[in-house]
């Protein structure tokens, strides 16, 4: 297995680690446009490597997942931001196919995301130290400045640094797992498996997003809604 | 000095850096006071001591959903400018950090963002391309961020003293409930769509149909058991594929 056999060039991989960046300095630091956003990350991950629409289903499936854990107060929730434009590159990376790649890239984002919470922390540490006591910093009100802005770039820093170190094993593991998994037969079942667990995966993360304890009904109703649509259609 | 509107809008802009340096000693507490000074800069000019005070005091540990907290900026603001008692000040901003935290997570991220989300989810499931389906996400999710962030800060500003019962008084708290039956018919779409393009998936077959739904009740009822037994389900995948490859 070569790197040429996923397509990812040098300058791919540098215009990757900057739209890391990006995204995930837009996760906490910077304006919250939600460019962050599972969705929006792996597909911008996805079309970096040339399969915006196998970014955008990989980032689908881990906003999903993500469901589950909100980001209240001070909960602790997987960093999906980089982890999905990963994902999403890698998938893309891998063809933008195969039920296999698509199983290994959601187990790696979700990996990746739990990293990158853990890489968040020890900037959140590093930060802590930076805050020191207030009659310090209000001495020079720069101190401030500095600080807000060199807190912003090392967030920057780190999610480019995730990016760059994580996008092709993944896109490599996604393009074997292809390899080996194509050969295999079996894959309605598994595909139905992936289904089912998803479903249980909403399910458990529905009442975060305002879902009252005895409005399961609404669930019901929106599924055969969109069994009729698609149906119909 | 009453602030001038460059500096209102130098520390709205700065509102949106607010979680720059989120630390786990004063959270966004320097966050406050960076979007503060332009504002507190102008306040107190020719008064360097009362501007150094004004900052130490709003370095101080502080907490909020980061699209509301420009209300706290404005409120804050607006009270230095009113030469309100600074012990008050004090009492004033530990009492808004709960509201706006409650408040803007209920909004916006149990409401506002998972709607947008599912309904773009939806949309692509429905054959919507990638790139339509982000960047209608991305204007129509910005236009309700944008105008909390806009609206939050000058509520802030007007009311000063009185933004609790401004915020009281606002129909965000209706709106947040309104999100949850919304979200919850959407959820339930989206795992269908999503799930239609899962590869392999021909169609819905009657059997995963019906373990999908059996599945996603006995979650939403029991979310810590069986959410993790739809984790081990999806992990345990590849196993069960490899075990029948035939």
């Amino acid at each position: 297995m070569y790197l040429a056999d996923v397509g990812l060039a040098p300058m791919d991989l540098m215009f990757l680690a900057l739209a890391g960046a990006l995204v995930g300095v837009d996760s906490v630091t910077w304006l919250q446009s939600m460019i962050s956003r599972p969705i929006i990350a792996g597909t911008i991950g996805g079309a970096l490597v040339g399969g915006p629409a196998a970014g955008f289903l990989v980032g689908a499936f881990l906003e999903l997942l993500s469901f589950r854990h909100p980001p209240y107060g001070a909960a602790r929730y997987p960093d999906v931001a980089t982890a999905s434009l990963i994902a999403g590159a890698g998938y893309a990376a891998a063809g933008g196919r195969g039920l296999g790649s698509l199983l290994l890239v959601l187990v790696a984002g979700w990996a990746i995301g739990w990293i990158g919470t853990r890489s968040v922390q020890i900037l959140r540490a590093f930060n802590t130290r930076l805050a020191m006591d207030s009659v310090y910093l209000a001495r020079k009100p720069v101190r401030i400045e500095v600080r807000q802005r060199l807190g912003i770039a090392l967030d920057g820093f780190r999610a480019a640094l995730l990016t760059a170190s994580f996008t092709i094993p993944v896109a490599l593991l996604a393009t074997y797992a292809n390899r080996v998994t194509g050969r295999w037969e079996g894959g309605s079942v598994a595909a139905g498996l992936v289904v089912v667990g998803l479903a249980g995966i909403v399910g458990a993360g529905s009442r975060t997003i305002g879902g009252a304890f005895k409005s399961w009904p609404l669930l019901l109703v929106g599924a055969a809604a969109a069994l009729l649509v698609v149906t119909l259609l | 000095m009453k602030p001038p509107r460059s500096a209102g809008l130098s520390a709205w802009l700065r509102c949106c850096a607010i979680q720059g340096a989120w630390n786990y000693r004063t959270l966004v507490g320097s966050g406050i006071a960076y979007a503060m000074m332009p504002l507190l800069s102008r306040i107190y000019a020719g008064d360097p001591v009362g501007y150094r005070e004004a900052l130490q005091r709003h370095l101080e540990n502080f907490n909020g959903h980061p699209y509301l907290c420009g209300m706290a900026v404005g409120a804050l603001a607006r009270l230095e400018y009113d030469q309100v008692d600074p012990v008050r000040i004090r009492r004033f901003r530990v009492a808004l950090r709960g509201p706006l935290g409650t408040i803007g997570d209920r909004l916006v991220w149990a409401g506002w963002r998972p709607f947008c989300v599912l309904v773009t989810i939806c949309a692509f499931g429905l054959g919507m391309s990638a790139w339509r389906a982000v960047v209608a996400f991305l204007l129509v999710y910005n236009v309700g961020h944008l105008w909390l962030r806009v609206w939050s800060f000058r509520t802030g500003w007007r009311a000063g003293l009185d933004v609790g019962s401004r915020l009281t008084a606002t129909s965000l708290s209706r709106w947040a409930e309104a999100f949850g039956p919304v979200n919850m018919i959407l959820a339930g779409a989206a795992v269908v769509l999503i799930g239609r393009q899962v590869p392999g998936v021909d169609s819905f077959a009657a059997l995963v149909t019906l373990l999908a739904v059996g599945m996603g009740l006995l979650a939403y009822r029991w979310p810590s058991r069986f959410g993790r037994v739809a984790v081990g389900v999806l992990l345990a995948t590849p196993v069960v594929w490899y075990l029948i490859k035939g």
